[in-house]
């Protein structure tokens, strides 16, 4: 453990032992279960929601590594709660790079684009500048959190370039139903379509650019914490699973076969967890390098992890009861986080170009 | 120098270590040689086929993949989405199910091996090989409620019991165009006993709860049996338990048990990753009494059935290879109408690469299926019915012979009829362990095939990948159960390993107690 978040570490691994666990199966039933509003106020009273939010705006002024170890220990139990913590705190990471921190302190979920490429932003929207302000229209696929928030963070299209802006959710929004994803299903998704919808803007040019592309290598480090929670949760039902279920004329625990298995789960689980920590405490120096290799590693080593984790409950791994198959599915989801892994390679590369 | 020491090194330990333990190394070395030197008859399984090949065979499967791909494509994809929607809302509403079961027996898809006189299409087992394959490349879950199907229906089929066997076909043909289709399953999982069912050298220690109690006029079955896939849709389960649990092995058989038996009941249908569309379904036998005619195996016949899986495992080979390449073929659909960075995922390179990576896999899962398919042909206990030159015609006498009433009484007879298993097995020509092999080979290589596949598929698609409205999560969803049903990929590699590799050496242990 990083000794110094160990006082917040446990005070996750206790609320996420009193207030999610036993909950888990059934909010990943999501969208056809409800979303889990008082866990959420209850993880905004602690803080877990305005983690990277500046005291004076109202949050606790932590930085990237506090915040990764906060989602490493929920995501040990559901990694669905800690993508909504992500996802909140990720807003909050571009509107503060924006020296827009006046704007996060709002209440309420700030919905936005994390499963996009950085590179590759304001598809589908347009902004228009009015005598009552900018006016966005158009729509944007797959907006985390989109079904539960208060206002919404996009990029858009304003003739000049790509700007960010802040929309409140109102008449102008019309939102599809909740997605029903592969995996962190209890951090809803939806598509949004916009007809003219008020919104502020958050920063243009540049600024707006250098804030999210910023934003983005500083939260890869956070996003590879979700990934080495997932494969240390693996690795912890794997080993449990093992240790009572009795095929072989013996435990399975002692067949050499699963404790290769088993070990493969560790070792993945244990790496991840290091890489993650080491890109925090880099915190983007090396102009995201590092945060993008460890995303794409621990990432990748999570998928493994989880899917031999699967395995290693044999029938049971692959049911809704045990937590593996979510696991599994939450891993692979996970890996999308600021686009797909393959433009990451791209970008590694271009980087050592540059 | 470094290098050199190094090899001197290793040479010296090599000699100073004794090959084994207990054979010296100039027989150890003989040994090695007549295995590591197998002839071309093993190693080439479709040049074995090609002595035998009946041109028919080329036509026989040429009209099964047209009569899957019609039913795959052009009526079951439009529902396979919504049904997995519902199913993942209700996994208890079986209703969506029976849609596709509905679907399914239009298309005549579970009575394709029963012969042609009790209303079947009357195909060879290889034939259905490429109608797995085509029903998987659009949904596993389809394909498996078919597949499923046969796992129940091979066992009866290969027990000899043509009397029983007769009558569930004719159930099976008369039903499977109406509402609510007769169809099968095999219930062989126990909540204790998983692997252990795999093999036979495990089912002495395996802590099978089940059993069916001898009873004037047949068995009184008692057990529960879990992830039974059809298990809530069935007509008929063949349902597997000793007959005295002391002695499992020696007992171990099959019953043909009707849903409709009193003391049976459906616990529950499991809520599972994937495959949506074939329930698995937890069992409950409570006093059933199952009447002698419909106990289909010889008491202690399991352990040599369970020795003959390896057509099943050739079957889900092809299962497999159809989710590889439903994923090759969504992603590479997906990939021409999104875009990255301003050009179509096409025309990415990397995407290129993938793409090709995956339509690669998809042809070595195929072959590895295929040759499985031939070994069984070539060595299995079925070699000499469909394959040979001149076949089809045989296998209609042979068809015609077995529903004579000589061969019917020559069936009631359980001891002519084990005798005759026992003088397969033991027929020079037949390679049972080969076989098993080879399936094992396609299980193992072909879903990991499909595994590997679904991983790229989504790795290729990004976040376009990830909603269930576009297809492909669903792939990944569904591709991850073909590496732990009929036998985990791990039991299947310690199967293999003992039946390829052991076999030269009785010293080396793989399933003992220790
Ligand atoms: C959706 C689904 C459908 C199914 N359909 C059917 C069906 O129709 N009929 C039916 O009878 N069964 C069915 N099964 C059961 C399936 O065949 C079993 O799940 C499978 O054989 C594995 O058994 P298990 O789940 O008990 O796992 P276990 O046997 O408990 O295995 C757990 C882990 O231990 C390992 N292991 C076990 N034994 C050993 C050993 N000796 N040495 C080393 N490692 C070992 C395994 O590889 C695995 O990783 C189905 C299962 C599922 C999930």
């Amino acid at each position: 453990m990083a000794g110094e978040y160990e006082d917040i570490a446990c005070m996750v691994r206790e609320f996420a032992e009193k207030e999610i666990r036993e909950a888990v199966p059934e909010d990943d039933l999501y969208p056809d279960a409800g979303f889990r509003e008082p866990l959420y106020s209850r993880a905004g009273e602690v803080g877990f929601l305005s983690l990277l939010l500046p005291e004076d705006a109202g949050g606790a002024g932590e930085c990237p590594a506090a915040l990764a170890e906060v989602l490493y220990e929920l995501s040990r139990v559901d990694a669905s709660v800690a993508a909504v913590v992500f996802c909140q705190a990720f807003a909050h990471s571009v509107l503060c790079a924006a020296g827009r921190a006046d704007l996060a302190a709002a209440e309420g979920f700030i919905a936005s684009t994390v499963y996009d490429d950085p590179l590759d932003l304001a598809g589908g929207l347009s902004a228009a500048e009015g005598p009552d302000g900018w006016l966005l229209s158009g729509s944007c696929e797959d907006v985390a959190l989109g079904p539960v928030a208060a206002s919404l963070l996009l990029p858009a299209s304003t003739g000049d370039g790509t700007a960010l802006f802040l929309v409140p959710v109102a008449e102008e929004v019309r939102l599809s139903e909740p997605l029903l994803t592969l995996g962190l299903r209890a951090c809803p998704l939806c598509d949004v379509s916009l007809d003219a919808a008020p919104a502020t803007l958050v920063a243009s040019g540049t600024a707006a650019l250098d804030a999210y592309v910023g934003s983005v290598a500083l939260m890869r480090g956070p996003a590879a914490a979700i990934s080495a929670g997932i494969a240390a949760g693996s690795f912890a039902e794997g080993l449990e699973y093992c240790r009572g279920r009795y095929q072989g004329y013996k435990l399975i625990i002692d067949h050499e076969q699963m404790r290769a298995e088993l070990g493969r789960i560790r070792a993945e689980a244990l790496a991840s967890r290091e890489l993650f920590r080491s890109a925090c405490r880099d915190g983007g120096a090396d102009g995201g390098s590092l945060g993008l290799t460890v995303q794409l590693l621990a990432g990748e080593m999570a998928a493994r992890a989880t899917t031999d984790g699967v395995q290693v409950l044999g029938g049971y791994g692959y049911c809704h009861d045990c937590g593996q198959e979510k696991r599994m599915r939450d891993a692979k989801q996970a890996q999308c986080f600021f686009g797909c892994k393959e433009l990451m390679l791209q970008d590694l590369t271009a980087a050592a170009l540059a | 120098m470094e290098t050199t020491i190094t090899a001197d090194r290793e040479r010296e330990t090599a000699r100073a270590a004794p090959a084994t333990p207990n054979v010296s190394n100039e027989a150890y070395r003989r040994k090695l040689e007549r295995v590591d030197a197998p002839p071309l008859s093993e190693m080439f399984q479709g040049m074995n086929m090609l002595k035998h090949i009946d041109p028919k065979y080329f036509h026989e499967m040429e009209r099964a993949l047209e009569r899957a791909r019609r039913l795959a494509r052009e009526e079951a994809a439009p529902l396979v989405l919504e049904v997995d929607r519902a199913l993942q809302r209700d996994p208890e509403d079986l209703e969506p199910v029976w849609e596709l079961v509905r679907l399914a027996g239009r298309a005549g898809m579970f009575s394709l091996l029963i012969p042609k006189r009790y209303g079947g299409a009357g195909l060879p087992l290889i034939a259905s090989a490429v109608i797995w394959e085509e029903l998987c490349s659009v949904c596993a879950g389809f394909g498996n409620l078919v597949g499923a199907h046969y796992l129940g229906y091979l066992p009866l089929y290969a027990s000899m019991k043509l009397r029983t066997w007769e009558k569930v076909c004719r159930e099976i043909t008369a039903t499977e165009r109406g509402e609510r289709p007769v169809i099968m399953s095999l219930s062989l999982t126990e909540p204790l006993v998983g692997s252990d069912h795999t093999e036979a050298e495990l089912i002495p220690g395996a802590k099978i709860q089940s059993e069916a109690t001898p009873v004037p006029g047949g068995y009184m079955l008692n057990g529960t049996k879990v992830f039974i896939s059809n298990g809530s849709v069935s007509g008929y389960s063949l349902v597997i338990m000793p007959t005295d649990r002391t002695r499992k092995l020696e007992t171990l058989t099959a019953f043909v048990v009707p849903a409709s038996a009193e003391g049976f009941h459906v616990d529950r249908d499991e809520h599972k990753m994937g495959q949506k569309a074939c329930p698995a379904t937890v069992m409950v036998y409570e006093d059933v009494f199952v009447p002698e005619s419909h106990r289909v195996m010889p008491v202690g016949g399991l352990a040599k059935v369970l020795d003959i899986m390896g057509p099943t495992r050739i079957c889900v080979g092809a299962i497999s290879t159809g989710i590889a390449r439903g994923a090759y073929e969504k992603a590479r659909d997906l990939a021409m109408t999104h875009t990255m960075r301003g050009r179509p995922i096409i025309q990415h390179q990397w995407a290129q690469v993938i793409l090709s990576e995956m339509l690669m896999n998809v042809h070595t899962a195929r072959a590895t299926y295929t040759e499985a398919g031939y070994c069984d042909l070539a060595w299995g206990t079925g070699k000499s019915v469909p394959m040979v030159r001149g076949g089809y015609r045989m296998k209609q006498l042979a068809d015609r012979a077995m529903d004579t009433e000589v061969a019917k009484r020559f069936t009631d007879d359980e001891d002519r009829v084990a005798a005759l298993l026992d003088r397969v097995l033991a027929m020079k020509s037949v390679n049972v362990p080969m076989e098993a092999g080879y399936g094992s080979v396609a299980k193992v290589k072909c879903s990991d095939a499909a595994m590997i596949n679904a991983a790229l598929a989504l790795d290729l698609a990004g976040k376009a990948g990830l909603r269930h409205d576009r297809g492909l999560e669903k792939v990944f969803r569904d591709a991850k159960l073909v590496q732990i049903y009929e036998g985990t990929n791990e039991l299947n590699r310690l199967s293999f390993f003992q039946r390829f590799v052991a076999k030269m050496d009785p010293s080396i242990h793989v399933f003992d107690r220790e």
